[in-house]
């Protein structure tokens, strides 16, 4: 089912070739052309959008030209080019096509919804630092080795591959540990293994790993050294609870999960946004993390048990979420 | 020319500080600055500390054999020239790696493996990850702690 959105677009008098475009639903649009029309938007007023062109081109838009604007894509299906009058540069009259039928939420928008104390997209394509959705920069990671931007992440954005060697993030940081509540909350990361070889490899390769210690008190997902498990581990105050699932194969992304609740007496173990078990008689979680045993993708930050295949979409909550609100977050 | 590679030491005599002080100089190896975190200098340091794997960008000439001379050399205060050396390849997972073991006054101090390097033609950097892969899944309880 397509949409229509009916727009039109000056030409004004300005030397970079730049166009005003009204779109009738006042929705943002960043045209992109991966030919010869480079655009960029500015200026995103109501109803509005000021874009300019790399060169000055009149007839801007073409049908076929593809309009982006967030995740949804535009396909200019005519154009309606009218002549200069009264003093008025030519214009044209647009109608876009679009193959949306509802605007997708950015999947990070989705997290950002739940009011996590930390998220961590891991989009990023270069540099040594990972953006946190949430207090940033003072909650923003540390790359150590990953290769930024060498797959696509299970909503479609960029991630980082992590080589089973060496390479992780340090997502500790003063403000993170102060939010971090051993009692009471959530964790989830999406992983992928590099090749379904991974799920036999013999070695145990953390995903996402909480700490205070590696002794008594911290939490861990991980492909388990056993062949074609992962692992859940809630170790608190020298108690530990844990649920494995076996058989699995998966080389495609999936979505890892834990709640925990002091209070409630109740862990939960998620699998691609289905609970895989339970757990109570939780321990006392004791102190906060440390930033050695504070990472994506490997135990510490000496790079042990270290992850092989890509990570994406990190978050931590400081309240255990909801079955319903996992389930909501393993759907991109 | 540089090489996106891993490679291994491990120390056979040098005494702590020496060991220090050289793994010290490997880490300051590879590009100072690189958009990409695989391409600058990173390492993992085997459970009892006396072998590491580094991996960067590495210029050719600093993986070099006369580079660990020229280093162990300075460790020692004496002439590189006084270091031997004999290599040997082993196969790790399907290429050949030269492993060679530096020595002096028949003493061997220590042992460098460049993974996927047969001492003539250099790998790819998923070519040498692979072999590293491979030692370290022959070597997992050296590598990694038991409980995981």
């Amino acid at each position: 089912m397509l949409n229509f959105l009916t727009a039109t677009a000056t030409h004004q008098n300005n030397p970079t070739g730049a166009l005003l475009v009204e779109v009738a639903t006042g929705i943002a649009i960043t045209p992109v052309d991966p030919l010869d029309r480079v655009w960029s938007q500015d200026y995103p007023i109501a109803k509005q959008f000021l874009m300019r062109q790399v060169y000055t081109k009149y007839a801007a838009f073409a049908a076929g030209d593809k309009l982006i604007s967030g995740d949804i894509t535009y396909v200019v299906r005519a154009v309606h080019p009218y002549a200069a009058q009264g003093g008025l540069d030519a214009f044209y009259f647009l109608v876009l096509e679009c193959a949306t039928l509802v605007p997708v939420v950015p999947y990070s928008n989705k997290v950002l919804r739940t009011d996590p104390a930390a998220c961590w997209p891991l989009w990023e394509t270069a540099g040594g630092y990972a953006e946190c959705l949430v207090n940033s920069p003072a909650q923003n990671g540390a790359y150590t080795g990953v290769t930024l931007g060498d797959g696509v992440g299970p909503d479609g954005s960029p991630c980082p591959f992590f080589d089973g060697v060496n390479d992780f993030v340090d997502i500790y940081s003063a403000i993170l540990s102060a939010a971090f509540d051993g009692g009471e909350g959530s964790m989830m990361i999406w992983a992928k293994v590099n090749a379904v070889e991974v799920w036999t490899d013999g070695a145990n390769r953390m995903a996402l790993h909480l700490g205070t210690n590696t002794s008594n008190n911290y939490l861990r997902m991980m492909k388990e050294s056993a062949n074609n498990r992962m692992q859940w581990l809630y170790y608190a105050g020298g108690t530990a609870d844990s649920a494995s699932k076996s058989a699995l194969s998966d080389t495609d992304w999936v979505m890892l999960a834990m709640t925990w609740s002091k209070s409630a007496d109740l862990l939960q173990y998620f699998y691609d946004g289905s609970r895989e078990a339970i757990d109570t008689g939780l321990g006392t979680y004791v102190d906060a993390l440390v930033e050695t045993y504070t990472n994506v993708g490997s135990q510490t930050e000496s790079g042990l048990l270290p992850w092989h295949g890509w990570l994406a979409h990190c978050a931590i909550w400081d309240r255990p979420l909801t079955q319903a609100e996992i389930a909501a977050l393993a759907a991109v | 020319m540089p090489h996106h590679i891993y490679f291994g030491i491990e120390n056979l005599s040098l005494s702590g500080s020496q060991r220090d002080e050289l793994v010290q100089v490997l880490c300051m190896l590879g590009p100072a600055g690189n958009p990409q975190p695989a391409c600058l200098c990173h390492w993992r340091t085997r459970l009892d500390g006396e072998a590491v794997i580094f991996e960067a960008l590495f210029d050719e000439d600093n993986v070099g054999i006369y580079s660990f001379k020229k280093w162990l050399g300075a460790t020692f205060g004496v002439s590189p020239a006084t270091i031997g050396h004999r290599t040997a390849t082993q196969v790790l997972g399907t290429l050949p790696t030269i492993v060679v073991t530096f020595a002096r006054s028949s003493t061997d101090y220590l042992r460098v493996a460049l993974f996927g390097y047969d001492g003539v033609t250099w790998p790819t950097w998923v070519e040498s990850s692979n072999e590293c892969r491979a030692y370290l899944q022959a070597n997992l309880s050296e590598w990694e702690p038991g409980d995981g």
